[in-house]
């Protein structure tokens, strides 16, 4: 697993611009996700009774499952 | 007029160095360290219609370099060329149409579709007449032997088969100009062979130019009567491939199978003694003295058998490697005109 | 310029017959085209109930559902993917291939990009069918709008093509692309009117919206189709701002193109 990571990690870092991007992508998709959770909000109070702080909760799990898979599953398929 | 003109041709890279692992990979997030690497300095050289000639090197010489300046792949960092008396970094599709170039590695073939398809497609490309597209489809499928493989596709192809068939798509727009890189590499010997041969008969019926890079002396000493030789960058020796293993390798090998064993004759005394096992000798001697040493050994030992042989022409490049410039009389030094400074991002 | 469309042509007929080789990848694709709509439609239709009003940003439920079809539609046309498979053409030599020819590689690209909408039509259309029985959309357009939908959506896709392939050029540069390509997708679903109808939008992000060409490959387009654009001055002015990026995204091209074969360092052999 470890020697997954590393080689996962040395990959990205070969590519500078895409890495610094990729990280900026990153933050922007949860700005993104919390954006959309604002734009929706802001035009109803619930969406089938859930509310604002159900649907943060909803994205904070969603991000931090979708980034093991990233980090994880995606980059040792790709190896 | 010279059908390749180049003149102090240079391509220089600027390339990132590192250490492995990780904490070196995070540090060169912030602090990248570049050198650069002069492929191609300076070199000069023409090449006239119809010449084939090979251009030689140890990886990473600069061979490949120049072929992919010359096809307009690369833009040069300074100097001048001319194919066809058009420069090709300007890549004008006139000069595409007339020019081709065979990476031995790289396939331009259509990987999913049968191989007939990629023919079809690169004739359309290149705006083939359809009457001049069949006829030359039809000399190339009987030259190369492929008839039984058009409809299979690309990608279930042996190396052997597909290196034919690349063959038949780079020739497909009968180029004037036509850059070879390492044509015949991981083919076996009896397709290297067929290779060799279609190669030769192409240049003589349609006349074309034809530079060859590869690594088998024996594409070399089939097809080039020319040879440009290149190092690090520099062309340590152009001319005719007699001349460099005369220049370098003035020796012929004299390989001695003895009727009995012999262990009290003074071999050393005859020449340079390569190989001495049981009852096999084998002597280096100056061209000059050949005959006579033959004659004395003849004279002297009891024989079996005996040879007189050029030194193999791999270790004749191999030696013009080895030696770099100062390797080959004759081979052009740098001068002490400054390199023009830009380099490639 | 006969012989590029015959070429054209040509190449066209070859990269659907590599995607025919492909059947199974079609329809994956077919049905991701469909999955990111319709969950949002989910999401406003839940949000539009909750209201008193049964509306969302302005619409009822047969029109959110109107505009999401259409959205649907116009991902499916406008899609391009140039930002991700640049980088991969150059780090694996292949570009080298297609800059040996008397072609600019953009047109084999371009075959590629019109051979998936075409073999893929043959999936999609049968769903886009069942999502109207499923979903109702309410189309409130008239015959002009319509028609001018039908231009619109033929810019969107130039627009979204060129200005796709501009970017894709920085790998010339980078090597590598795909984070900008991701960028790029990021931007155009959330400001471009593929996530929200931009009037739901808050003010301030409208305002960042109206400054990038992003919701003239989706949101106008839609807009026209279902209706619910209907100011003349305003389809004009939509128009001409949407005419003015494709010239920008050429004029882009041309530019770059020639810089990015300058630099182009021909990596992997």
């Amino acid at each position: 697993m470890s020697l997954f990571v590393k080689v996962s990690v040395l990959n990205v870092a070969a590519y500078r611009f895409d890495m610094l991007i990729r990280i900026f992508v990153s933050l922007m998709h949860l700005v993104a996700d919390l954006l959309g959770v604002y734009v929706i909000f802001s035009n109803t109070k619930a969406v089938a009774n859930w509310r604002v702080e159900h649907m943060v909760i909803l994205v904070g799990v969603f991000r931090i499952v979708a980034g093991g898979i990233r980090i994880i599953i995606q980059h040792a398929a790709a190896l | 007029m010279p059908q390749i003109q180049v003149d102090h041709l240079s391509k220089t890279f600027k390339v990132t160095e590192r250490e492995g692992g990780v904490r070196a990979a995070m540090r060169s997030l912030i602090r990248r360290k570049y050198k650069s690497v002069a492929a191609v300095d300076r070199v000069s050289f023409s090449v006239e219609q119809g010449e084939i000639v090979g251009f030689l090197g140890p990886n990473g010489a600069g061979k490949t370099t120049t072929l992919k300046m010359l096809s307009g792949l690369l833009h040069p960092t300074s100097g001048e060329a001319r194919v066809l008396g058009h420069i090709p970094w300007k890549r004008e599709p006139q000069y595409l149409r007339r020019i081709s170039m065979l990476m031995g590695q790289r396939s331009q073939m259509q990987w999913d579709l049968p191989v007939m398809d990629s023919f079809y497609v690169h004739g359309a490309i290149y705006d083939l007449p359809k009457d001049q597209y069949q006829s030359t489809l039809d000399e190339l499928i009987e030259l190369l032997d492929i008839k039984s493989i058009l409809k299979k596709q690309v990608r279930t192809l042996s190396l052997g088969e597909r290196m034919k068939c690349e063959i038949a798509v780079s020739l497909l727009h009968r180029p004037s100009v036509l850059f070879l890189d390492e044509p015949t590499i991981g083919v076996d010997i009896t397709m290297q062979t067929r290779i060799r041969k279609f190669i030769g008969e192409y240049n003589r019926k349609h006349g074309a130019t034809i530079i060859l890079t590869s690594h088998y002396m024996a594409d070399v000493t089939a097809l080039c009567r020319r040879i440009i030789v290149i190092d690090h960058g520099h062309i340590l020796f152009d001319g005719q491939l007699d001349d460099l293993s005369e220049k370098l390798a003035p020796f012929k090998v004299i390989k001695i199978d003895l009727d009995r064993d012999i262990s009290n004759y003074d071999f050393a005394s005859l020449g340079e003694v390569l190989l001495r096992e049981g009852r096999k000798v084998e002597i280096r001697v100056p061209k000059g003295s050949a005959p006579a040493a033959a004659e004395r050994i003849l004279s002297d030992l009891p024989i079996q058998d005996l040879t007189i042989e050029d030194p193999p022409i791999e270790h004749v490049i191999a030696k013009a490697f080895g030696g770099g410039a100062a390797g080959v009389p004759g081979a052009t030094e740098s001068t002490s005109e400054p390199v023009v400074e830009e380099v490639a991002k | 310029m006969r012989h590029l469309f015959r070429a054209f042509g040509v190449i066209l007929k070859t990269e659907i017959n590599v995607m025919l080789q492909y059947r199974g990848e079609i329809v994956l694709w077919s049905v991701w085209g469909l999955v990111n709509p319709l969950v949002l439609y989910a999401i406003f239709k839940a949000g539009a109930q909750s209201n008193a009003d049964g509306k969302m940003a302005g619409l009822t439920v047969p029109q959110i559902a109107a505009y999401y079809f259409m959205i649907m539609i116009v991902g499916h046309v406008v899609a391009a993917w140039d930002t991700h498979d640049m980088g991969f053409y150059i780090r694996t030599g292949r570009m080298s291939g297609m800059l040996l020819k008397p072609m600019l590689p953009l047109w084999k690209s371009l075959a590629g990009n019109l051979a998936y909408k075409i073999c893929t039509l043959v999936f999609v259309g049968p769903m886009w069918i069942l999502v109207v029985f499923l979903i109702h959309p309410q189309f409130d357009c008239k015959p002009w709008q319509v028609a001018l939908g039908l231009v619109a959506l033929v810019m969107a896709f130039a627009l979204n093509y060129c200005l796709t392939y501009v970017i894709a050029l920085v790998a010339f540069w980078t090597t590598k692309l795909d984070a900008v390509g991701e960028l790029y997708f990021g931007l155009s679903m959330f400001i471009g009117g593929r996530f929200y109808p931009l009037d739901a939008l808050p003010h301030w992000l409208r305002i960042f919206a109206d400054c990038l060409p992003f919701q003239y490959m989706a949101y106008f387009p839609a807009e026209l189709f279902t209706g619910h654009m209907t100011d003349p001055a305003l389809i004009v002015r939509a128009f001409v701002t949407q005419a003015a990026w494709i010239v920008g995204a050429l004029i882009s091209f041309r530019i770059f193109w020639s810089a990015a074969v300058k630099h182009y360092s021909a990596v992997s052999g």
